[in-house]
């Protein structure tokens, strides 16, 4: 039992470390063509650049329906979570999150990449940035402080995906659990250092080293596509590997919570102390029979494994 | 209240320490050093609410204040910047910083101290405070207990005072006798008179001895006076040692409270430097020297001979009276033995004289007297109530009924001398003559309450067990009646009784009671006694059904769990001997054979889901 | 009928993931291909392109080729979005079987220690700091009996605050020391015998290096005390008669009260009272002394 978990777990680290080589490496060589490229003018005649961009540019009401619809979103997860106490209504929301926000709009409303907006559009006033975008920036955070983490349960596509793969969860050992969290926070600070960068450095990480928006996608990078795919499979069996040791955005959501009043907890007055909702728990959120709210991410997989919801309390 | 020359009272007493209360010191102090001057941060006595301990109480310079109860350090913390105005001006700018960094960092740091606060005025506390009189628990968790110049703002050693300048002792004995007062111990013999029996033994060397061996399990006023007030029963001791002509007072002091012997002796040298006892009282030759002795642990050495044999260095055993104590005691000389609760009314009547004191209470007893309210109760602690009240008063409104909602079936008051007074007698008035009819004894104040999960054959054997095992054994009938009525006993909680077992207890006990030389052979019956005379129908169960009503005596009782189970697997963790398997979310079943009845599944189970059953 | 459901559901769970494999193999299989096509096609283009400057009649076999590049490029596209999609749908009908079976197997059985081990850290109440336990004999019996006697006289009198003053120090009554005083002072052998069987407080064996009283008062017992000393007895394994563990580390005394009545049940370690306690938590409390090795 406890070789596999830490085999399972030397795999977890060794696919971070690939993760960042290949960032690294990606990074030193990945040049723009497009600016080197001929533009229309230049070559004459009736040439038009095709459409290269995905997804498609949309219609700025739809635009703005999105985000409605991710605000909406996270009103059911909260209502779901908080009210409702109920997993398999995070699980229907799950399914149709990852179906629109992922596969339908192909994860292009991004909190996570909009970071790097926000901050290119904070140091250069030159930089304009779609009203659209600050919004889908800051919606989540807004939410998460009064509420904490609404939107990483159900709501974004990338945890969503990892969500519904958790098949086996084994507990990571709290002191790796830190350490390996601390990723988050360089490769946060990595983004926005990159992205304020001029020209030739200047980059959007976020965006370019999305493991799952490939299969958003349904096309990207092969190396990505299959450090997606081995996210995927370690995510089988670690809760959400990406969304608790990569995810940029989930600090800044981590930071707001703990202003959060409110959030996920164990009900103090009808508790048992039978510790079972910490064991079902897999991202370590609970601690010492008390919910660790910055780091809970909102499945409601406790109220699930309460007896006092369980099959037994059900039949009185 | 916010500002400077705030006092911060920390309750150190022994159960305040076991509560908790050095950590709260410690924080409160880290945290008005912090802020320079603008605290004065004292350790305090109990004020004898220990249920809401450890106990912190603010006081501004405008004499208001503020009662914080079941404080933590980080709830002390937020107290002390609640109250205190910093002097320095660093601490001010980091107070304000990290309450501006409080608001980011985790929400449950700033303890929110409404909950914390006890509003005299209001509720519960108000019930609690509002039917006692507080005589001799006066200063007690107000003053620093270490501290001379506390007691002495608080008219402390003036009583003393005005008897060595205007009193002679004929006059003072005569206030004590006006005022009714009786001996807290137990019996009740009038002070006054004994004093005067005292006084009237010829001349020579004299002693005066502060009985505070308090042995009785369930009592603890003396320990809370000692902790809380020592000045005060240094004063009583002294003044009696004027009124009868001693020279030489003792403290006799379990060694079961090493606060409170502490504390004693740091009283009598702080009022020896200051020259209010001993040779160095300017203009009386009132020569008086102070000792304190600490008992060895035996219940007897409560008893007045046998507290002076031990003190002689021997075996504590009783001896038969007359010569009493007052005619031949310590050394063979006229020694006068008081209660620490008698000694502490004294100063107070002094003072006041004996008017205020005998318009409290009934016709025979005077003033005021301390309960220690302990057992299932919700405010338990020490209360000082005027003499009269009834069992009921005490019980609901002061006690604020039984815990858990559960039934109340009967007060143990007295200790082993003492005995049960079931509910249906709680209209009984606190008087020494109405206890006595009902078959208990006021006793030195221990009142534990019992609900309906309180099995009173268990309960007699208790006591029988600790009368047994403390019996100096002088006596044939209290050394082998005891045993043969604890055998009796132990045989009905193992559902092995006999019958014609309960006509022996009460022969023996009779035998016992009439046979015994001293008060512990003579009381040892009561708690046998009074339980057969208003439970006989759980004696019967015990003996006839072999089952126990309360569901108690474990050789009768069976655990078993109820639909209620929801699976938790709490019970499962707890069980010592693993008779309880481990299945999550499937109904819990206990292993008759392996189950030993430690009741800790019971204990641990939120849902209420494990009976206990006596078939 | 539920077997054979679960049969079914099992083979779907295989097919799936069989399929899952199939899929990522043949898009490996394609990219792989279109990865060793791509330099080829690239140098056929390059080598068209040299030729037509050397002879303008190759052009059309440019546009050819680039033709056929571009189907060809349009062909696995959507070769591999219809791949891609049963990848998804084989995927997601994987996991949705397995959890199902997950469900049907029912919940988790967590081995138990764990869970134990979870729960082991004392939840509450104040941490024990205790001072070292006293040395015992740095000083010799001899003058150390000498002072105490100094101290409180050599009457019969002072027996007790003698005898107080050795079990202060030793921990218990030594033979030798007893000697020692009955030699200094008139208190007799008998009167020491009497006095140290006669009182509780005194022992004549020595006992662990901390001292658990576990308070038997009457609050304490409707409290619960006798569940708490046996709880401590049967965790320090004591054995019956005796009062001490193997390790002389514990010695579990019942007394009669320490006057903590509202704070019912309590135990006393050393002097430091902890009250409000179950018998899980006096062994918490215990434990929080023990985790020092017991040399």
């Amino acid at each position: 039992m406890k070789s596999r978990a830490s085999t399972l777990l030397a795999a977890a680290a060794g696919l971070i470390l690939l993760f960042a080589v290949n960032a690294a490496g990606q990074a030193m060589q990945y040049e723009r063509p497009v600016q080197a490229a001929p533009q229309e003018e230049g070559i004459g005649g009736s040439y038009k650049t095709p459409a290269v961009q995905k997804p498609q540019p949309r219609s700025y009401w739809l635009e703005v329906l999105d985000v409605v619809l991710m605000a909406v979103a996270m009103g059911i997860s909260v209502w779901v979570v908080l009210r409702r106490r109920s997993r398999k209504w995070v699980l229907a929301l799950t399914v149709a999150c990852l179906g629109y926000f992922g596969f339908y709009r192909e994860g292009c409303i991004c909190p996570i990449g909009s970071i790097q907006n926000v901050s290119v559009a904070l140091t250069d006033p030159g930089y304009a940035i779609p009203i659209v975008v600050t919004a889908v920036f800051f919606l989540p955070l807004l939410v998460a402080l009064f509420f904490g983490r609404a939107f990483c349960g159900g709501v974004c596509p990338l945890g969503a995906l990892q969500e519904l793969v958790l098949l086996k969860p084994l507990r990571v050992p709290r002191r790796l659990d830190r350490a390996l969290g601390l990723l988050r926070y360089a490769y946060l600070g990595g983004a926005v250092w990159l992205a304020l960068q001029p020209f030739p450095v200047h980059d959007f990480i976020i965006c370019r080293f999305d493991p799952f928006v490939g299969f958003f996608r349904m096309a990207g990078f092969a190396h990505m596509l299959y450090i997606g795919a081995a996210f995927l499979v370690l995510g089988i069996f670690v809760g959400r590997p990406y969304c608790r040791f990569l995810c940029p955005y989930g600090v800044l959501l981590e930071w707001v919570t703990r202003l959060a009043g409110r959030g996920v907890s164990i009900t103090p007055d009808k508790e048992l102390d039978c510790g079972l909702c910490q064991e079902s728990c897999p991202y370590g959120a609970i601690e010492k029979m008390r919910v660790v709210r910055p780091k809970c991410l909102y499945c409601a997989r406790c109220f699930e494994s309460c007896p006092r919801e369980g099959p037994l309390a059900r039949k009185r | 209240m916010k500002g400077k020359g705030v006092e911060i009272r920390i309750g150190l007493g022994s159960c305040g320490i076991a509560g908790g209360a050095e950590a709260v010191r410690a924080a409160i102090e880290q945290e008005a050093r912090q802020a320079g001057a603008g605290a004065v941060v004292k350790a305090v006595g109990c004020n004898g609410m220990c249920h809401r301990e450890p106990l912190v109480e603010v006081a501004g310079s405008d004499g208001g204040t503020v009662l914080y109860g079941n404080v933590t350090a980080e709830a002390a913390r937020s107290i002390v910047r609640r109250h205190v105005r910093p002097g320095a001006v660093q601490a001010r700018l980091r107070w304000a910083a990290e309450r501006v960094a409080g608001l980011f960092g985790n929400g449950g740091a700033r303890a929110r101290l409404a909950g914390y606060r006890v509003d005299r005025g209001s509720g519960g506390a108000a019930s609690y405070l509002g039917k006692q009189q507080r005589i001799v628990l006066e200063n007690c968790g107000e003053i620093d207990p270490e501290s001379i110049d506390d007691y002495l703002a608080r008219e402390g050693y003036q009583a003393l005072d005005k008897c060595l300048r205007q009193l002679k002792p004929a006059e003072l004995i005569q206030i004590i006798t006006d005022s009714g007062l009786r001996g807290r111990g137990g019996a009740g013999f009038g002070t006054g008179l004994k004093w005067d029996l005292a006084r009237r033994q010829p001349e020579g060397d004299k002693y005066v001895i502060c009985n505070g061996d308090e042995g009785d399990p369930g009592a603890f006023m003396d320990r809370l006076v000692l902790e809380s007030d020592p000045h005060r029963v240094v004063e009583g001791l002294a003044i009696a040692a004027y009124a009868i002509g001693a020279a030489e007072g003792i403290f006799y002091i379990r060694a079961e409270y090493p606060l409170a012997v502490r504390r004693i002796r740091e009283a009598v040298r702080q009022a020896e430097e200051r020259g209010l006892l001993g040779r160095g009282i300017p203009g009386s030759d009132f020569p008086l020297r102070l000792e304190v002795r600490e008992g060895a642990g035996a219940f007897v050495c409560g008893e007045e001979t046998a507290l002076i044999r031990s003190l002689e260095g021997e075996r504590g055993t009783p001896r038969l009276r007359p010569p009493y104590p007052i005619q031949r005691g310590y050394r063979g000389r006229p020694t006068l033995v008081n209660n620490v609760e008698t000694l502490a009314c004294v100063p107070w009547i002094v003072r006041r004289g004996a008017g205020p004191f005998a318009a409290l209470g009934t016709e025979k007893s005077k003033g005021t007297k301390v309960f220690a309210l302990a057992g299932k109760i919700n405010r338990g602690g020490l209360v000082e109530v005027p003499m009269g009240i009834t069992i009921r008063e005490v019980v609901e409104d002061i006690g604020g009924g039984i815990k858990d909602g559960r039934k109340f079936k009967a007060v143990q008051l007295g200790g082993p001398s003492g005995g049960c007074i079931p509910a249906r007698l709680a209209g009984t008035p606190i008087d020494y003559e109405a206890l006595a009819s009902t078959g208990a004894i006021m006793g030195s104040g221990g009142l534990v309450v019992l609900d309906d999960s309180d099995c009173m054959v268990d309960l007699a054997r208790f006591f029988l067990r600790f009368t047994q095992s403390e019996s100096c054994g002088k006596c044939t009938f209290c050394r082998i009646g005891t045993k043969r009525m604890l055998e009796i006993l132990e045989r009905l909680c193992a559902g092995q009784g006999r019958s014609g077992d309960l006509e022996n207890l009460e022969l023996l006990a009779g035998h016992a009671g009439r046979g015994s030389l001293c008060g512990l052979g003579q009381t040892a019956p009561n708690p046998v006694l009074t339980t057969l005379r208003y439970f006989p129908e759980e004696y019967k169960a015990h003996l006839l059904e072999k089952r126990c009503p309360a569901g108690r005596c474990t050789a009768l009782i069976r655990y078993q769990v109820t639909a209620g189970c929801t699976g938790c697997t709490s019970c499962a963790q707890v069980c010592p001997v693993k008779a309880i398997a481990y299945r999550p979310y499937e109904r819990h079943e206990i292993d008759q054979d392996l189950c030993t009845r430690c009741d800790m599944c019971r204990q641990a189970c939120q849902e209420q889901a494990i009976e206990v059953v006596s078939p | 009928m539920n077997q054979t459901l679960h049969q079914r559901v099992r083979w779907a769970a295989w097919i799936a993931a069989a399929a899952v494999a199939v899929c990522v193999l043949l898009l490996t299989i394609s990219y792989a291909a279109a990865r060793l096509q791509a330099p080829r096609d690239e140098k056929t283009v390059a080598e068209l392109k040299r030729k037509v400057r050397e002879d303008a009649s190759f052009a059309p076999r440019i546009e050819a080729e680039h033709k056929r590049i571009t189907a060809a490029l349009q062909q696995r596209r959507k070769r591999d979005d219809v791949i891609a999609i049963v990848l998804l749908l084989a995927a997601s009908l994987f996991v949705a079987a397995a959890k199902w079976l997950a469900a049907c197997g029912g919940r988790r059985q967590l081995p138990m220690d764990r869970l134990v081990q979870l729960k082991a850290a004392p939840r509450q109440g104040p941490a024990l700091t205790l001072p070292a336990a006293p040395g015992g004999a740095e000083e010799p019996h001899q003058a150390f009996v000498e002072r105490i006697v100094e101290q409180h006289g050599r009457s019969r009198e002072a027996a007790i605050p003698i005898l107080q003053a050795i079990q202060a120090h030793y921990r218990y009554l030594p033979d030798e020391a007893l000697k020692l005083v009955c030699e200094l002072t008139e208190i007799t052998p008998a009167q020491i015998a009497g006095s140290s069987s006669f009182y509780s407080q005194f022992r004549r064996s020595p006992r662990g290096r901390h001292v658990v009283r576990v308070c038997h008062g009457t609050a304490c017992h409707v409290a619960g005390a006798r569940l708490i000393t046996d709880e401590l007895r049967r965790r320090l394994e004591i054995p019956g008669g005796a009062d001490t563990d193997a390790q002389r580390l514990f010695t579990v005394d019942e007394v009669a009260c320490v006057g903590c009545c509202s704070l019912a049940p309590v135990i006393m370690v050393d002097g430091q009272t902890v009250g409000k306690l179950t018998p899980t938590g006096a062994c918490d409390a215990l434990d929080g002394i023990r985790s020092p090795s017991p040399a």
